[in-house]
């Protein structure tokens, strides 16, 4: 049996490369679910206040933040592992890697890489395929 | 707000067909659940089992709903989805689930981290 069930909706979109119209898939995205009912959520499942919910959210958001941004991984058991990552130009020397370092440099951001317990779960997880 | 060091390493780039320097964030280790759960519980003085019982319940909260085709905000840290990629179908009898290649969760920043990033002081290193 599955954990959950994804729809990918398919629409017709020109593709540049070859120069044709193609149905193209996306996954659907039902709602976006505010912090507000997450905590909630998370409060009635673990049978926590949402005042402690919240509170513990903040600090461990704060912890993380602060340990990946100091160049740290973080690893979530079932969820998975969060680190920094920066996108660049590569340079031919390390003189030059130094020298046009900002110049070559496209950004840094926060990447996720699910945790095997998760990649177990999105396997279980129907599909259903739609066209639009 | 933090320091992270940049790392130039020489490697072999398939489109150049050439050694050049790529940069790389310098992990220095990485950190467990009870690490995190320890250093939130001694900031925000709260109990570790509150904070063990609070992150439990949100990972099964962002598994459920990401894995339901919904989008999880958690306010100032970011946001997780259901990503997928596929092949396109030329017309709509070949649609069809086979052609969803690689269905995963992904995790966007919030606008929050994403200033304490541009913020970093970077460390350059060859």
């Amino acid at each position: 049996m599955g954990t959950g069930q994804v729809n990918i909706s398919y629409k017709k979109r020109r593709i540049a490369y070859d120069d044709s119209e193609k149905l193209v898939g996306q996954a659907v995205r039902y709602s976006t679910i505010p912090y507000a009912s997450v905590i909630s959520y998370a409060a009635q499942a673990a049978n926590v206040s949402e005042a402690s919910i919240v509170l513990s959210m903040e600090a461990l958001f704060d912890a993380m933040d602060y340990f990946v941004l100091n160049g740290h991984m973080v690893k979530i058991p079932n969820l998975g592992t969060f680190y920094l990552s920066v996108r660049m130009k590569s340079a031919a020397t390390k003189e030059e890697f130094i020298a046009n370092f900002y110049k070559n440099f496209r950004n840094l951001t926060i990447r996720f890489l699910p945790a095997p317990e998760l990649k177990a779960k999105i396997a279980k997880t129907a599909i259903n395929t739609m066209v639009e | 707000m933090g320091q992270i060091k940049v790392k130039g390493t020489m490697q072999r780039v398939a489109m150049f067909d050439e050694d050049r320097v790529i940069g790389h964030v310098m992990h220095y280790s990485t950190l467990g659940e009870d690490e995190i759960v320890s250093y939130a519980a001694q900031t925000a003085h709260i109990p570790e089992s509150t904070l063990l019982a609070s992150t439990l319940a949100i990972r099964e909260a962002i598994a459920f709903f990401v894995l339901n085709g919904h989008h999880v905000d958690l306010g100032k840290f970011g946001i997780f989805g259901i990503r997928s990629k596929q092949k396109a179908a030329t017309d709509a009898e070949e649609v069809d689930p086979d052609l969803v290649k690689h269905l995963t969760v992904g995790f966007k920043p919030s606008v929050e981290i994403k200033q304490a990033i541009n913020a970093l002081h970077i460390e350059i290193e060859v």
